[in-house]
């Protein structure tokens, strides 16, 4: 047999950004992986420098175990998984022998410069659950050093692993000969000053983690296509196997992917005041025509939160298509995401351009502002969607409404609604009102109600609380809000109070009964005009003062006055002040501002003209009212609208009832 | 004689007895407006003062639509953004059938389809038994005492019908779409050709059941039998026989259907209701159309009794020519 070894030497211009080195490394990792497309292992050695950046001396050291959740039905992301009845059957009693995945410790050393080198620590290896105590999940586990660590000293780990990929996995696994990394390696948890923050890993939980460097090795069989956080370095052919070495610093996370049936394009974004970026697209040809939406998507997020934000500040960003039925998801990781897009979606939609924009507002979001997913997910979700929607409404305008017909599996036919017109906002409002009464938006990911409550707190909610905000603070004071947001706290781990210091900063009043209500509370927006009466003024008839009796004149054909009343509602429990418009038959308008405290509140009018209508909120600044409907009221109805579509309601049914003749 | 003579006897037989149609039309907008007067009180009261009511003369308005639909119960749900299109409201329709969810617009309308199925099976009598009788003409009293005549036997077969497709809908509809799952293959995304391919399938075994039902009313009519279920038999074979001549005419007609379907979709799709006299046409637009769709209807039991008679005449004949032979 012909040996052959092949070195290719890919030359990169480094491009040392001063942004990077402003990272504070806290866990840098070296890692040497091979992937056994068999056996669907990843086995390797990990060297991990950790630094002790807190106030407390620790003895104890926690590590992630993420790919442990697929390891049993008992595990907390499995039971949580479980109970939702999208995730039913999955991982039930059928599932196959080799479709578990897991994490195995095979060995763990831990080295600190003049304490102790190289001494195993794996006896004192223990699994820990610090967040429910379920006996049946492994995906924390702590180790005891020799001797306690000291803030600011550092230590080395090493540690020999193998990780198993779950089949079909939620986030990780695989997928016939698809490969997807996510959470796949012995990762550390975060020290703070009130000791380690390692949550175990949940079903809605995402993830938190220091930055550091990341320098990775992964070893696939030749003929697969690796996509990976970082940059590719150099590759090495031996033996039917290529090695590819990746690197990246400043990052806090590495998740990886390889399939042979990869197609790749590559693509330079460029744009003037921007670092060019480098996007890597690996797609499947299946999926070949949601390409140009990636593209669009990516650029476009690129762009947009580039100006709006903060330029991305990595040479390259690897985007990564995964099977629109598989559960691989689409989700963000620094310098690399992956879209999922339902092979039943509706065109007008633009569901690849929408997921790409929005995995790529986690590159700012997540990865450069890197709070706590655990605990405070609406911290990157909520203003990942609120970007997204703006770039959407920046690029496209709004979306096309359809429907797809025949259904079936992976099978349908799409048709596009051209008349109904969608704002992005809408989708958000879609998925928020249902749930907007079951939790509150800041908690702890795995305290939700369910999966769709979750969404639609952290994420639907959020976005439409960032939009009011918007609107009452002003587009120009938002933007400053977010762009220094971003800058103050790229590479550092922001929290709500953060966020909304950096808020009451730019604000004229402070906004902290507005996060209250919105945060910390279940309180809807909803006001509503609740009714209008005009009627023409009459003079005074009864008894007066002297107790003689005025008789009542007859009401005029064309009254010179009117007395007007109105009533606004707060239909909602959510307390925000509100504009009112009044609007008159003879075309004058009158501007009230409603405190929005009470119940409701009357305003009387007297003039030449009565009420034509009334609309609470006229400029929409309340993107979270439930419902925009009630919030104008004419003073007389009109049937036309309604006769319009009852007709058309009525010829559907007529073609319905012919067509049931054919069963006669 | 062939189809086409077949179908062009059958469409001048139904145009000559075009009251019966109007009869017919006329209960179908009956049970219709009973319906949608709910419909319309429940969209008065939420459009009619209402800002909305501005968009939605113009348009149809999915920010609406949707806080709309987030409360709607019943008749309610029917409402919904595909009404805005004259495709979709129609293509929603045909859906059904290829489905088999007859349920999914809810109990009231299903239930509402069913007493469609029987109203239909009555007035089936009446129509085929007038076009069956060559030298009778059209009058409201023969109408009705015929379809009362033939009720007995149409609302069995229209039974056994039911019966058929509920079974077909049970088990070969979806043994046939998880043949196509299969062959499409687990992650595939494309698979469009067998999924197509499968439709097709289900569309000829829909038609297939239709067809004999068809020929076992005209054969009931025709033949004076006293047993449905004989007829169903009789049907089979002559369908089965002649399975060209009856598939040709069913499709021809069928493609005429489409064709009809296609233009006033189209129509109704590119005029905007957006003012009363627009809607006035709009709304004289869609009757015509249900009053033509009614007409096609009887077209195809027209143009198959005129095949089915040509077909018994001329075996009739070749059987005494073989005789006097
Ligand atoms: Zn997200």
């Amino acid at each position: 047999m012909i040996k052959r070894v092949l070195l290719i030497l890919i030359v990169f211009t480094t491009v040392t950004l001063a942004q990077e080195t402003a990272c504070e490394k806290i866990a840098s990792y070296r890692m040497n992986v091979e992937l056994d497309v068999a056996a669907k292992t990843i086995t390797g050695t990990q060297e991990l420098q950790w630094r002790n950046n807190s106030p407390l001396a620790v003895k104890e050291i926690f590590f992630h175990a993420y790919l442990n959740a697929f390891k049993n039905n008992r595990s907390t992301f499995l039971q949580q998984a479980g109970a939702e009845p999208a995730w039913g059957n999955f991982f039930g009693p059928d599932w196959p022998q080799d479709g578990w995945g897991y994490l195995e410790i095979d060995a763990l050393e831990a080295t600190q410069v003049n304490k102790f080198n190289k001494t195993s620590i794996l006896p004192t290896f223990k699994y820990v659950q610090p967040d429910d105590q379920n006996p049946h999940d492994q995906t924390v586990f702590r180790v005891e050093l020799p001797t306690p660590v000291n803030p600011g000293e550092a230590l080395v780990f090493n540690i020999h692993f193998t990780a198993k990929l779950p089949f079909k996995g939620i986030r990780a696994g695989f997928v016939d000969d698809l490969f997807f990394a996510g959470q796949w390696f012995p990762k550390i948890g975060v020290l703070q000053e009130n000791g380690w923050n390692c949550h175990q890993y949940h079903r809605n939980s995402e993830f938190f983690a220091d930055f550091g460097d990341y320098d990775v090795s992964i070893t696939v069989p030749e003929n697969y296509i690796i996509g990976a956080t970082g940059i590719l370095q150099d590759s090495t052919i031996s033996d039917g196997k290529i090695t590819r070495r990746f690197v990246q610093s400043c990052v806090h996370d590495f998740a990886w992917t390889a399939s042979p049936d990869f197609k790749v394009i590559t693509r330079t974004f460029k744009h003037a005041n921007l670092p060019e970026v480098k996007i890597r697209l690996l797609y499947l040809p299946e999926n070949e025509q949601n390409v140009s939406g990636y593209l669009e998507g990516t650029e476009a997020a690129l762009q947009h939160f580039g100006t709006w934000y903060t330029p991305y500040p990595y040479p390259q960003l690897t985007v990564v298509d995964v099977p629109g039925d598989s559960r691989l998801g689409s989700m963000e990781y620094p310098t690399l995401f992956t879209v999922k897009i339902d092979y039943n979606s509706i065109p007008g939609l633009r569901a690849p351009a929408w997921t790409a924009i929005h995995e790529c507002g986690h590159q700012f979001w997540y990865g450069l502002v890197a709070n706590n997913e655990f605990e405070e997910a609406w911290l990157d979700e909520a203003l990942v969607v609120y970007s997204t929607i703006r770039c959407m409404n920046a690029v496209y305008g709004d979306l096309q409404s359809g429907k797809t017909y025949l259904e079936h599996g992976n099978f349908s036919v799409p048709f596009t609604l051209r008349k109904v017109k969608m704002n992005t906002a809408f989708r958000a409002m879609e998925s928020y009102r249902p749930w907007a009464q079951w939790d509150v938006m800041d908690n702890d990911s795995w305290a939700f109600l369910n999966n769709k409550s979750y969404r639609a707190q952290q994420y639907y909610k959020g976005a439409l609380m960032l939009f009011t905000l918007e609107n009452i603070l002003g587009e120009e004071v938002m933007s400053r809000i977010m762009s220094s947001f971003a800058n103050r706290f790229t590479f550092k781990h922001p929290t709500t109070a953060d966020f909304i210091n950096t808020v009451n900063e730019f604000a004229s009043q402070p906004m902290n009964r507005f996060f209250e209500q919105a945060l910390h509370s279940t309180a809807v927006v909803d006001y509503a005009v609740k009714s209008i009466t005009s009627e023409p003024e009459t003079g005074l008839y009864g008894l007066d003062e002297q107790g003689n009796y005025i008789a009542p004149v007859e009401k005029e054909k064309n009254p010179q006055r009117f007395n007007s009343k109105v009533i606004v509602e707060r239909a909602g429990d959510y307390v925000i002040p509100v504009d009112v418009q009044i609007n008159f038959a003879n075309g004058e308008t009158s501007k009230e501002v409603w405190d929005g405290e009470g119940k409701w509140k009357k305003y009387t009018f007297s003039g030449k003209a009565a009420v034509l209508s009334v609309i609470i909120d006229p400029e929409r600044k309340l993107a979270l009212d439930v419902n925009y409907t009630n919030n104008t009221l004419y003073a007389e109805a009109k049937p036309f609208a309604a006769r319009r579509w009852a007709t058309t309601w009525l010829f559907w049914l007529q073609h319905l009832l012919e067509l049931a003749a054919f069963f006669a | 004689m062939n189809i086409f003579k077949a179908i062009s006897n059958g469409i001048t037989l139904v145009i000559t007895n075009y009251k019966m149609a109007l009869i017919v039309y006329l209960v179908n907008i009956l049970l219709a407006i009973l319906i949608a007067i709910p419909v319309y009180s429940t969209l008065k009261d939420n459009l009619s003062d209402r800002g909305v009511r501005d968009v939605m003369e113009q348009n149809f308005d999915y920010e609406w639509w949707s806080s709309f639909n987030f409360k709607a119960e019943g008749l309610e749900k029917t409402i919904r953004p595909a009404l805005s299109s004259g495709f979709a409201l129609l293509f929603d329709n045909f859906e059904l059938f290829l489905t088999g969810k007859f349920t999914g617009f809810g109990t009231v309308i299903f239930f509402w389809g069913l007493a469609m199925v029987f109203i239909s099976a009555f007035f089936n009598g009446g129509v085929i038994g007038l076009y069956a009788d060559e030298k009778r003409t059209f009058s409201v009293s023969r109408f009705f005492s015929l379809s009362g005549f033939y009720f007995h036997h149409f609302f069995a077969l229209a039974l056994t019908m039911l019966l058929v497709v509920f079974v077909f809908y049970k088990t070969l509809h979806p043994l046939i779409l998880n043949l196509a799952d299969q062959s499409a293959g687990g992650t595939a995304g494309n698979a469009w050709p067998v999924y197509i391919l499968a439709y097709l399938l289900l569309i000829f075994i829909i038609f297939f059941i239709k067809i004999v039902f068809d020929y076992a009313k005209i054969i009931l009519v025709l033949e004076n039998k006293n047993s449905s279920w004989l007829c169903i038999w009789l049907a089979v074979k002559f369908v089965v026989r002649h399975l060209f001549k009856t598939f040709g005419l069913y499709l021809l007609l069928s493609v005429i259907g489409l064709c009809l379907v296609l233009c006033f979709g189209f129509l109704l799709d590119v005029v905007n209701a957006s003012s009363l006299f627009i809607l006035l046409t709009v709304i004289l637009l869609q009757q015509l159309f249900i009053f033509i769709k009614i007409g096609l209807r009887f077209s195809f039991y027209a143009s198959q009794l005129e095949l089915y008679r040509q077909r018994s005449v001329e075996v009739v004949t070749g059987k005494i020519r073989r005789k006097v032979k």
